[in-house]
């Protein structure tokens, strides 16, 4: 296979808001045919592991658009309903998920260059490198409550929910609120607050094959408007 | 050079933290600031790198100066250009996923340029050893490494002003030595250097003085040479660690087996967390009530997991674990063996530390005798009306293992017990997990201090190469095996 | 005194409190997500009832802690940012909107951030406004998409779509989800009093 394509974080966010703004009033041709080209440029940027998900999903609505007008079942209109939504958005997906396979470094690195004030670069910085953990805080949190017998789903847990609710999420708060402390104090004494424009490790430049894919999108997007 | 003169700091309560303190250090001094839990050695430290004057808790009287000039009346990116800070816990530090963008923090902040950034990470990746590391991500280093990408990170900054607070709280000897030859070469380089510490031992070769603060006061100064004459007994009189690693002797390590309770592991294996080949293979030992079995091991070999899986946290491990000759399922697991995680914020949920160790339990009359005793034994008695949140790191530590205490699960498994601990509180938790063993309950302590395991061990299993290389009970003569096999583990 | 705009200190607090109510958010949007195939979007009713119930507690700390203008603004833009991230650019608009709404519930007489009363209040209706964005964002998707390939699904989703989005079920949701985070703002505010205003982490006003 080749190698995925190289493009700068600032292309993948015009893609992104090209995209995810056509996807509104487009019918289910034109999403199709967004879809097969979000899905190639999903694939030149190294998606490719998800891609069938993708299509699953795809899959999933037609077979049950198919059997919904068939056989008139409301289960199968019910399926069709909420996969037509999904369908709707896998377009944007994809190219969100270009964007979030970009190197944090990388995206922080864009943001400045879009002149993006500090304090909004280190909270962006902040939450996404915080959301994995996040999840992992709260996964500790639930070993704990079943050790001691007081998890949601244990006999002490139906009896007191109350208790319950309060046993996670003081935890989780007093967690949270170290991690602030320990993270500021870090930041801090880094010259976080160092009234000087940030600039990143991360040299990014607009190449040749940026220009062709934003001129391509932007071609995509004038012919969708047109085909109206 | 770093002048306190008269500082009083206490909180917006009024729980005074730091009284009348006084202390100068000369340019190229290496200064140790040593003494029990909440003594206020934290908050020195926080004064001289500017982080006690942005914490709207506390009220400052005094004078605090850096290289003449006042530490309030600088901004923070100013004191940062010359203080380097490193503190105890690395893991909550970092604010980029990968080794290289964290290290490029503190350089993109003052706007330098790609180039400059990329000659100072390199610089200060190479004194670490880090150069290797570069593109790995953060969250998939140990703790040691971690430690070390957090010092590099400040160290790009060239500071010639360090303070460190308990940085070695979370790493292994072998990461411990590798931290004090860093501080040789920085000391050797001019640098001045302040050090907040419980451990002693890695220090009293370097250090020029001693403080021992308490009470929030400054209240002896020990030059290198007094410190290493020292005797043992009064280092413990005053709460302090070991200067020197030495095991202790003469103690009864010759459990008395009573056979109450046991807990065999046969062919366990655990699985790793990504899959691929075994963390560790086919373990078999079995443990008898009145044993304090301290289990060792690099990082990353699957101490962790191992714990994890025998309490029934995990499912990725295959083999039979029985207790008192009855198979334990994964399931039920949590009734017979309680895993006390080295990470204490999660485990508090309580209002006040009394109500903490009533979680989960119903608080009749024997067991308030009990919690009375325990709280006495810890040394917490004292706390007992206080926020568990509210705690330093050592207090908190001391209170999960009293909650643990409190329930009647047979096998109790210890994550770490004494990494923030002083002299007094390990010794008070050795006494109690010998005096609870020798009852009818059985521990397993994962650990690499040899403090700890000297003052309470009976028995030593050691993991290397995903088996138990070594598994031997503990008398006065197996010193100098334990040392080294904790300083053959790798940082 | 209290500086007026955002510091380092704030900005982290709220970029770490916006994480972990993101991660509970979309794991319990997930489990109603598939709910709602199975109930013919029944589940989606309650959904945003029981997620601010559970968000709400941490949304009050965060703003209580933080204490700022600005707090429930950044927290929402922060809350768009990752949405515009995983493809939904859109959201940006839309979270923007609704963190002004937030702000301006606190902006009267200025001590709105201190109050418990009010930054309840502010969270209720914050937390209820967002839970609306699954329905506006279908609602535009209904109206404005021409749909389906089969002609009897596409007047069933017309249907489907009467039934889901006329006023009352809209305003059902709202109705619903702001009694949600009402009650998880008054069970957070009693939580935050015992362990956190006791023991002096947090002041407020009652």
């Amino acid at each position: 296979m080749s190698k995925p394509l190289i493009l700068d974080p600032r292309t993948k966010f015009s893609v992104v808001l090209i995209i995810g703004f056509l996807i509104f009033g487009s019918s289910v041709t034109q999403l199709l045919f967004l879809f097969v080209v979000m899905g190639i440029y999903g694939f030149l940027n190294g998606v490719r592991k998800s891609l069938p998900i993708y299509v699953l999903f795809l899959l999933l609505y037609f077979l049950s658009d198919y059997l919904a007008s068939e056989t008139r079942n409301i289960l199968f209109v019910s399926i069709a309903f909420f996969s037509y939504f999904i369908v709707c958005f896998l377009p944007a997906l994809l190219a969100g998920e270009v964007l979030v396979r970009t190197p944090a470094g990388q995206l922080m690195s864009a943001l400045g260059r879009w002149h993006f004030p500090k304090t909004m670069i280190i909270a962006f910085a902040v939450s996404l490198r915080f959301i994995p953990i996040a999840g992992l805080e709260i996964r500790s949190i639930h070993e704990v409550m079943k050790q001691r017998g007081v998890a949601f789903f244990s006999r002490t847990g139906w009896l007191h929910p109350w208790r319950t609710f309060e046993y996670a999420l003081v935890p989780l708060m007093i967690r949270l609120l170290k991690i602030s402390d320990e993270l500021t104090a870090s930041a801090v004494t880094r010259g976080v607050e160092a009234p000087i424009r940030r600039t990143s490790v991360h040299v990014i430049k607009f190449r040749s094959c940026d220009y062709v894919v934003i001129l391509l999108v932007l071609a995509l997007a004038f012919f969708l408007l047109m085909t109206r | 050079m770093i002048q306190l003169k008269n500082i009083d700091v206490h909180s917006r309560q009024g729980t005074p933290i730091l009284n009348d303190f006084s202390l100068s250090v000369a340019s190229g001094e290496l200064v140790v600031l040593s003494g029990p839990s909440g003594s206020g050695k934290s908050t020195i430290i926080r004064l001289i790198n500017g982080l006690a004057y942005m914490d709207d808790a506390l009220v400052i009287e005094g004078k605090a100066e850096l290289n003449g000039q006042s530490i309030k009346s600088m901004n923070s990116w100013e004191r940062s250009e010359q203080v380097g800070s490193v503190f105890q816990d690395p893991r909550s530090q970092f604010f980029a996923p990968i080794v290289e963008d964290e290290l490029a923090f503190y350089c993109e902040n003052f706007g330098m340029k790609p180039k400059i950034i990329k000659e100072r990470i390199h610089q200060a990746a190479k004194e670490q050893n880090l150069l290797p590391l570069l593109d790995h991500r953060i969250m998939t280093l140990s703790s040691g490494e971690k430690q070390k990408v957090a010092i590099a990170a400040i160290r790009v900054a060239r500071q010639t002003v360090y303070v460190l607070d308990e940085p070695s709280s979370n790493l292994n000897l072998a990461a411990t030595t590798q931290l004090a030859d860093l501080i040789r070469k920085w000391k050797e380089a001019g640098h001045t250097i302040v050090i907040a510490e419980h451990r002693l031992h890695y220090l009293t070769d370097l250090l020029d003085r001693m403080i021992y603060v308490r009470n929030g006061q400054a209240v002896r100064s020990y030059s290198r040479d007094k410190l290493i004459i020292l005797p043992a007994e009064q280092l413990a009189a005053s709460g302090l660690r070991q200067t020197r690693l030495v095991w202790k002797t003469g103690i009864n390590r010759r459990s008395v087996p009573q056979n109450i309770h046991e807990l065999s592991i046969h062919q366990l294996t655990i699985n790793s967390w990504s899959g691929g080949e075994a963390l560790l293979h086919n373990l078999t030992f079995s443990i008898h009530s009145g044993e304090v079995v301290m289990l060792t091991g690099s990082n990353g070999i699957g101490k962790t997991s191992l714990a994890r899986a025998l309490c029934g946290l995990s499912r990725k491990s295959e083999g039979t674990v029985t207790v008192d000759g009855r198979l334990a399922l994964r399931r039920k697991r949590s009734r017979q063996i309680r895993y006390v995680m080295q990470e204490a914020d999660f485990q508090l949920f309580g209002q006040s530390v009394w109500d903490e160790l009533f979680v989960g339990i119903k608080e009749d009359a024997d067991q308030v005798t009990r919690a009375q005793q325990l709280l006495r034994e810890l040394d917490l008695w004292s706390l007992r009306d206080r926020h568990p949140s509210t705690l330093s790191g050592g207090e908190k530590q001391r209170v999960t293992l009293a909650a643990a205490l409190m329930s009647t699960v047979p096998v109790i498994i210890l994550d770490e017990p004494t990494s923030g601990l002083d002299w007094r509180s390990l010794e008070k938790t050795a006494e109690c997990l010998k005096r609870e063993a020798e009852k009818d309950r059985i521990f397993l302590v994962i650990t690499h201090d040899y403090e700890l395991i000297s003052q309470a061990g009976t028995r030593l299993i050691h993991l290397k190469d995903r088996i138990v290389t070594d598994d031997f009970p503990l008398d006065d003569t197996s010193g100098a095996r334990v040392l080294s096999l904790l300083t053959q583990d790798e940082s | 005194m209290k500086k007026r705009f955002l510091g380092i200190r704030d900005v982290v607090t709220i970029a770490i409190f916006t994480a972990a109510i993101m991660i509970i958010g979309s794991a319990l949007s997930k489990v109603f997500g598939v709910l709602s195939f199975l109930t013919a979007g029944g589940a989606i009713l309650v959904s945003g009832a029981i997620i601010s119930f559970l968000t709400a507690p941490l949304f009050l700390l965060m703003v209580l802690k933080v204490g700022k203008h600005g707090a429930i603004f950044l927290h929402s833009i922060l809350y768009g940012f990752i949405f515009l991230l995983a493809g939904l650019p859109h959201m940006v608009i839309f979270y923007a909107l609704v963190g002004l709404i937030g702000e301006v519930m606190m902006m009267p007489r200025g001590n709105g951030y201190h109050n418990v009363f009010r930054a309840g209040l502010a969270c209720s209706v914050f937390l209820s406004v967002k839970a609306l964005h699954p329905a506006a964002i279908l609602w535009i998707i209904g109206n404005y998409n021409p749909q389906g390939v089969h002609g009897y699904t596409a007047a069933q989703i017309t249907k489907m779509m009467d039934i889901y989005f006329n006023p009352i079920t809209v305003a059902l949701i709202f109705v619903l989800t702001f009694a949600g985070s009402a009650v998880g703002s008054w069970a957070g505010a009693k939580i935050l009093r015992k362990h956190f205003v006791k023991s002096g982490i947090l002041q407020i006003n009652e």
